[in-house]
């Protein structure tokens, strides 16, 4: 699924977002645009379409015309099919993955969630603020590290 | 007794204790009522005959001894003496044998008893006392002793077939007095039934002591049933013995006519007894009692009644089995239905000590006991009269600690073994204890009282020897025999085997009830660790599915309010104040989540119990609250030194953190908050075995409550007030009880409206750790 949002250039960075929930895909959107924040955002419904996504099969086989190579993925934990937990054990354990900077996005704030995540390999936790201000707050400085503040490791060819 | 061979020795008289070792079976002689031939086997040389063989015979014992039988036996009985050998006649007690002498011209045919014993063949031929049947036996001695064998086959209860056989074996023989003496377990022996001519002094009741029947003398009853002294006064008849004896007495344990002891006849003479005979009561090869049988004039029984007296005495001791197992089997039928009772009710759900102690009174009665203790760990219950709550636990423990504590216990004289039972000896001298459990922490213990018994004992049983009255220097049987009462204390009934046998079932019912028992747990625990995985994940749906819509309700909320408000500030349109009630109402929902799931959590996230000082724990869960106290401007103060509680440290701090919120939520409008912490011992708890608690209370000054609703204030969401006056989810002191609960303390609230409130708990104290 890619969502260009209006009047960005396709050479943007893309922010790969994994998420079940619809109402979230269309709070993050809103989100996303009221932040500002300079990126495309592509999204995947649950682990497993995110793992066809990076590894470029199933519906993603035609390769980086269709799911071009993300900057930073965000994971929401608590997916259908393939979790978030259990995604991230697939990225790090695959060669051509595990460099790959991913940011976890759940509603769970529970220690026991933030460990184990921790421990799996994301490269930070989120917790999905309730109130939209707070929500658009967070993700302006995700934005702002991300894509703008860390040095990315190189895109693959 | 009157029937020994040998009065025996009291303790400590050595020269009588040789009584016990004299060669009774040996005596060298026989009593002059007949005559004695001894054959060797199988050359049949005649290797011993009495001294009176003459007197029947016709030729002189010294004639003969040495001699092959065929010079002293006609053709005639020598082959029927083989014929008798051969079938195996003459084993065991022995049979007759017809017998003419080879030298008796007139050719008279006598009845010699015969038997075999120690490799020769022994016959006696009894020559006196061969006076026609006694008056009470008419006809023929084998109708007399079936119509005999029907008397006694009529009586059920053992005393009435005590009686019956007395008074039959005084029928067959013509005897003045025949009592009924049985064996104690000591081997002393009580009169329990007699029949007598009114000129005789009776014994019925009459105790006499074991020595009266030494243990050799017992012995010979056990294997030779019946013994006769026709006259007392008989003057004793040596055995001539062949030269191939060598001097070697032959034994004569078997013979009818073995000469007694000496000791034993001045026994019976200071008795005033002048013809004595004997029938051993066997049980099951036991020496059961003795049927004596005493006249104060020369009496003759002859072999053929004795033999009939034999087997009444056989027929008295198969009775008094079928009359024992009759009535065991009429005690085990009422055991049965009761443990049939305690069993249906322990299988419908009762706890089966619960079942036990609502049947105690029959238990009582089955038993024949007069208290009842069904002792456990946590608790002593006493039914009946039974030693104190104290003194049975003492008690209990006592039995616990012997080396085959696992065993039932019983004894009729519980001082004996335990001293400290003679306190309560009037109670308690019997006592049945039954384990219920291993190690035997659980038991039940059935009591009988003291009875404050009188034995009658024939004669001082202490004294049972005297000087010789000539002033010899020896010692003589005892001269009197007028009843010596002696006081018995510290015993109690004895207890029967078939009471034993039915503790022993209950026993294994209650034990089969406690193996169900603990199986039905071990079900309920399997049950309850699913329920917990149910809740474990109930919890997970609560703490995130659930949070995740309500989440996104109050993001869309705030976007909407964004829209229609211009911003965060208060909008002031109708669709504003619905957008707020929208997000205040997710607030609530996610403040009771947020509750319920810690709630749920609790105790899962535990750490063991520590000695924690209270003051330090206060301290901390002041600073969690610092913002509120300050900004309600609350004085806490902790009025107790530093005791030490044993306590999860972070669980009892979230209830004081609880208990200080609640107190500065609830506090009075127009004062102050002022909170006082305090602590004291706490009452000890029954039972006292029970861990030492502190008692904590937290006092405020603040609104305080109804005190009707002092217990419903502690469930899960139960609340006062309004949630729009003083938020919250009312889950605070559900947590705060449960944590309590889970250190084995109790919580608590009093109040008054207007008036404050104060809230306390126990926790148990740390060793040590009292102020």
């Amino acid at each position: 699924m890619m969502l260009a949002l209006p009047g960005q250039e396709p050479a943007l960075p893309v922010v790969l977002l994994a998420e079940d929930s619809a109402h979230d895909r269309l709070i993050l959107e809103e989100v996303f645009q009221e932040a500002g924040i300079a990126a495309q955002l592509r999204f995947v419904e649950d682990g497993e379409e995110l793992l066809d996504y990076l590894k470029q099969r199933g519906a993603y086989a035609a390769g980086a015309s269709v799911a071009p190579w993300p900057a930073v993925v965000l994971l929401d934990i608590n997916m259908p099919k393939v979790n978030g937990h259990e995604a991230v054990r697939a990225i790090r354990a695959d060669p051509l993955l595990r460099d790959l900077p991913v940011v976890a996005l759940s509603t769970s704030d529970s220690p026991k969630q933030i460990a184990l995540a921790y421990s799996l390999g994301v490269n930070s936790f989120l917790t999905k603020p309730a109130r939209f201000a707070s929500f658009v707050e967070l993700m302006r400085m995700f934005g702002n590290y991300w894509l703008q503040g860390v040095r990315l490791p190189p895109q693959r060819s | 007794m009157t029937s020994a061979d040998s009065p025996a020795a009291g303790d400590a008289r050595p020269d009588l204790d040789a009584c016990d070792n004299e060669p009774i079976r040996i005596p060298g002689a026989i009593q002059p009522h007949g005559v004695l031939i001894a054959l060797s086997q199988p050359d049949f040389l005649v290797v011993a005959a009495s001294a009176n063989l003459g007197d029947v015979a016709v030729v002189a014992a010294a004639a003969v001894t040495g001699q092959p039988a065929a010079v002293l036996l006609d053709t005639e009985t020598l082959e029927h003496l083989g014929t008798l050998l051969r079938r195996g006649d003459a084993d065991g007690s022995g049979t007759l044998l017809p017998l003419r002498f080879l030298a008796d011209a007139a050719g008279r045919l006598h009845r010699a008893w015969m038997h075999r014993h120690d490799g020769l063949v022994i016959l006696e031929i009894e020559i006196a006392g061969e006076a026609g049947p006694p008056a009470g036996i008419a006809g023929g001695l084998f109708l007399a002793l079936s119509s005999a064998i029907e008397r006694l086959q009529a009586a059920t209860d053992p005393d009435a077939l005590w009686a019956q056989a007395v008074r039959e074996i005084r029928r067959f023989t013509g005897f003045d007095r025949v009592k009924l003496y049985r064996f104690q377990p000591d081997w002393s022996g009580e009169v329990v039934a007699e029949d007598r001519a009114e000129h005789m002094p009776g014994f019925l009741g009459l105790n006499f002591p074991a020595s009266d029947i030494p243990a050799q003398a017992r012995a010979l009853y056990a294997v030779n049933p019946t013994r006769i002294i026709p006259d007392v006064g008989y003057a004793a008849v040596p055995l001539l013995l062949g030269p191939e004896r060598a001097g070697r007495p032959v034994d004569l344990s078997f013979a009818q006519l073995r000469s007694v002891s000496p000791v034993h006849l001045e026994y019976l003479r200071n008795m005033g007894v002048a013809a004595s005979m004997s029938v051993s009561v066997l049980r099951g090869g036991e020496l059961w009692g003795l049927i004596a049988c005493h006249h104060d004039r020369p009496l003759h029984v002859t072999a053929e009644r004795r033999q009939a007296c034999r087997l009444l005495a056989q027929v008295l001791a198969w009775q008094l089995a079928v009359a024992e197992e009759a009535a065991v089997a009429r005690h085990s039928a009422e055991v049965r239905a009761l443990q049939a009772r305690v069993l249906e009710e322990t299988a419908r759900g009762h706890d089966h000590r619960q079942a036990i102690l609502r049947h105690a009174n029959e238990l009582l009665a089955l038993m024949q006991a007069s208290g009842f203790a069904l002792v456990t760990p946590d608790a002593v219950t006493l039914i009946g009269a039974t030693p104190d709550e104290a003194a049975t636990r003492d008690l209990a423990l006592w039995l616990a600690g012997r080396e085959d504590a696992a065993a039932s216990f019983e004894t009729d004289r519980l001082g004996v073994f335990y001293p400290p039972a003679q306190a309560f000896a009037a109670l308690a001298s019997g006592v049945l204890a039954v384990p219920l459990s291993r190690p035997p922490r659980q038991m039940m213990i059935w009591f009988r009282p003291e009875v404050a018994q009188t034995v009658t004992w024939g004669g001082d049983p202490r004294k049972p020897v005297e000087p010789a009255p000539d002033g010899a220097d020896r010692l003589t049987p005892r001269r009197s025999f007028a009843a010596w009462k002696e006081t018995v204390a510290g015993r109690s009934r004895p207890w029967q085997p078939h009471e034993l046998v039915a503790a022993g079932e209950l026993r294994d019912l209650v034990l089969d009830v406690l193996v169900r028992r603990a199986e039905e747990l071990e079900q309920i625990n399997i049950q309850l660790a699913r329920s917990n995985e149910e809740l474990e994940a109930f919890t997970y749906v609560v703490s995130h599915d659930i949070r995740e819509p309500l989440r996104q309700i109050e993001t869309f909320a705030s976007m909407l309010e964004r829209v229609v408000g211009g911003g965060t500030a208060a909008p002031g349109g109708r669709i504003g104040r619905w957008v707020e009630g929208i997000e205040a109402s997710s607030r609530r929902l996610r403040t009771l989540i947020d509750d319920l799931t810690e709630f749920s959590r609790l105790g899962r996230h535990a750490q063991p119990m520590a000695p924690v000082a209270l003051g330090e724990v206060l301290v901390e869960a002041e600073s969690d609250l610092a913002q509120a106290i300050a900004e309600a401007g609350a004085a806490v103060v902790l009025a107790a030194d530093q005791p030490v509680l044993l306590c999860d440290r972070g669980q009892i701090r979230q209830v004081l953190q609880n208990l200080l919120s609640n107190a500065i939520k609830y506090r009075h409008p127009g004062r102050a908050p002022r909170i006082v912490v305090a602590l004291a011992p706490e009452p000890a708890e029954v039972p006292p075995r029970r861990r030492p608690m502190l008692r904590v209370s937290v006092t405020d000054n603040g609104i305080g409550f109804d005190p009707r609703y002092a217990a419903r204030i502690f469930e899960p969401f139960q609340r006062l007030h309004g949630a729009d006056r003083y938020p919250g989810s009312g889950i605070g002191l559900a947590i705060c009880r449960k944590i309590v609960d889970r250190h084995g303390g109790v919580i608590g609230a009093e109040g008054r409206p207007g008036e404050g409130a104060t809230f306390w708990f126990t926790l148990p104290a740390a060793p040590g750790g009292l102020p």
